[in-house]
């Protein structure tokens, strides 16, 4: 079994400018990856959905990759 | 038995709870570099008016954004795809945290903002430099030992190879 990310790494806050961490849970194509393909928990997924929305709004992370 | 002033206990209760707030912000690229530091400055300043306590900051940098952004001043549309990201941590009052999200909208200088609660500590994770390290593997230089050859005995071989 895969342990979370987050918890192994011992990050609490998961911070929307922290882009190089962030882009490791995204797809190519710039979407949030799944639960399933993430393996973090469910509380440090909703987190990481947070910091992702986050990001793209103040253009650090893309809505869609081209 | 102790008589407690009225007054002083309204006093007391209407002491301000303060919470941690964090600023993102996106400046307009339009601003000279050497005017940037100014900007900055008065940006802060506009915050500490409001009572904000700083905590840590960081200086703005030049990026270029993921997606073209669009806002509009004065009835006309405008397109950025550069701006100066930087961001200030602060201690405010929830009212105070209220009249500086005003005052950032009508801030022309700013493209966008981003205010949201976060907490004293910092929230960068740390980058695992160690584990780099590891993966470097360290290359020692081989010696290699060649023999030295007399130009006689390379001259024999060549002489056996082409007979």
């Amino acid at each position: 079994m895969k342990q979370d990310y987050f918890s192994s790494n011992n990050i609490k806050h998961i911070d929307y400018k922290d882009v190089e961490l962030l882009k490791r849970f995204l797809t190519p194509s710039g979407k949030i990856m799944s639960k399933k393909r993430t393996n973090v928990t469910s509380k440090n997924q909703r987190k990481l959905a947070l910091a992702v929305k986050r990001s793209r709004f103040m253009g650090l992370l893309p809505y869609i990759a081209k | 038995m102790v008589k407690v002033n009225k007054e002083e206990v309204i006093v007391e209760e209407k002491d301000v709870k303060t919470s941690i707030y964090e600023i993102g912000y996106l400046m307009v690229p339009s601003i000279a570099e050497e005017n940037l530091g100014g900007e900055v400055t008065s940006f802060k300043d506009s915050l500490s008016s409001y009572g904000a306590v700083f905590i840590s900051d960081e200086y703005p940098k030049l990026i270029e954004l993921a997606y073209e952004m669009t806002r509009s001043v004065n009835n006309k549309k405008q397109k950025f795809s550069y701006g100066y990201f930087g961001w200030v941590k602060f201690e405010c009052s929830t009212n105070g945290a209220q009249e500086i999200k005003e005052a950032l909208d009508k801030n022309e200088k700013i493209i966008r903002y981003l205010l949201v609660k976060t907490v004293r500590e910092n929230t960068m994770s740390v980058k695992r430099s160690y584990n780099r390290q590891d993966s470097k593997r360290k290359v020692t230089p081989r010696v290699e030992e060649t023999e030295k050859v007399s130009e006689e005995t390379i001259d024999k071989e060549i002489d056996a190879l082409v007979v």
